[in-house]
């Protein structure tokens, strides 16, 4: 399915990556999530090819997702495999390693998002 | 809803999915029932196989009971969910107020104190699934 999902809580960034992504990827349908709870059943409902995380939300942090999503792709409970790029403002190694070594994160970004830089990983992943 | 109902068992003590297990396959022969160890693999399977009842433990690794609840009813307030299970928290919480708060909550039908009582359950399942539909 040619499905985004942008899940991040502040609504301006949200909308901002949302145009910046329509205009790389015009072909895709953008979802937009305001908590990683939303996330979860968008995600679930639309099966995106390409998830962008926030990793730091109110209530629950992106890291409910990653857990639900690997739990699914282990167990083989879930057929499909989204890609996730996290965007995380990361203040330390262990922070950075312990979400690279992730076996469902396909990148970390930091934040503010270099948006030259998600150019590049967009076109990579999403064969543009 | 009739024989054939789907459960979903939540719970990350292997004997006692195992005593869930055999309590419905008894009650309800034709029935499906699906496992879950956590509360992860549980939110899994409820989005692949929509569950008719759900059972659902609120103290496991990785992923409690809560935060199941959590996504179930942010699905149904952004009205991404349409179907609504009927969930039963089978629990050892003991505080009577924090089982009230459970009680209380919107995704769930009824909670049932651990060790299960099980005429408990069956009469709460014979009230949603009558006998010969």
């Amino acid at each position: 399915m040619n499905n985004i999902l942008i899940i991040e809580d502040e609504s301006v960034t949200r909308t901002m990556y949302t145009g910046f992504i329509q205009r790389i990827a015009p072909k895709f349908q953008i979802y937009e999530a305001g908590n990683v709870l939303e996330g979860i059943c968008l995600c679930f409902h639309k099966h995106p090819r390409l998830i962008l995380l926030d990793m730091i939300m109110p209530a629950y942090s992106g890291k409910l997702l990653i857990d639900i999503i690997e739990e699914g792709i282990k167990n083989r409970i879930i057929s499909f495999q989204p890609k996730i790029i996290v965007i995380s403002a990361i203040e330390t190694v262990e922070e950075l390693t312990a979400l690279t070594g992730r076996f469902s994160v396909t990148s970390v970004m930091p934040k503010p998002l270099p948006f030259d830089t998600l150019t590049e990983i967009l076109k990579l992943h999403l064969k543009l | 809803m009739n024989n054939k109902i789907r459960f979903l068992i939540v719970e990350d003590d292997e004997m006692i999915r195992l005593i869930h297990k055999d309590f419905l396959g008894d009650l309800y022969p034709e029935c499906d029932i699906i496992e879950a160890e956590n509360g992860a693999q549980g939110i899994c399977h409820y989005f692949e196989s929509r569950p008719d009842i759900i059972l659902l433990d609120m103290m496991m690794p990785i992923m409690g009971g809560e935060a199941f609840l959590d996504i179930l009813e942010e699905g149904h307030q952004t009205n991404i969910l349409k179907d609504k299970p009927k969930i039963i928290v089978v629990t050892a919480i003991k505080d009577v107020k924090e089982l009230m708060s459970i009680g209380k909550r919107f995704a769930v039908e009824a909670v049932i104190s651990k060790p299960l009582v099980q005429t408990q359950l069956k009469s709460l399942l014979q009230d949603w699934i009558p006998k010969n539909e």
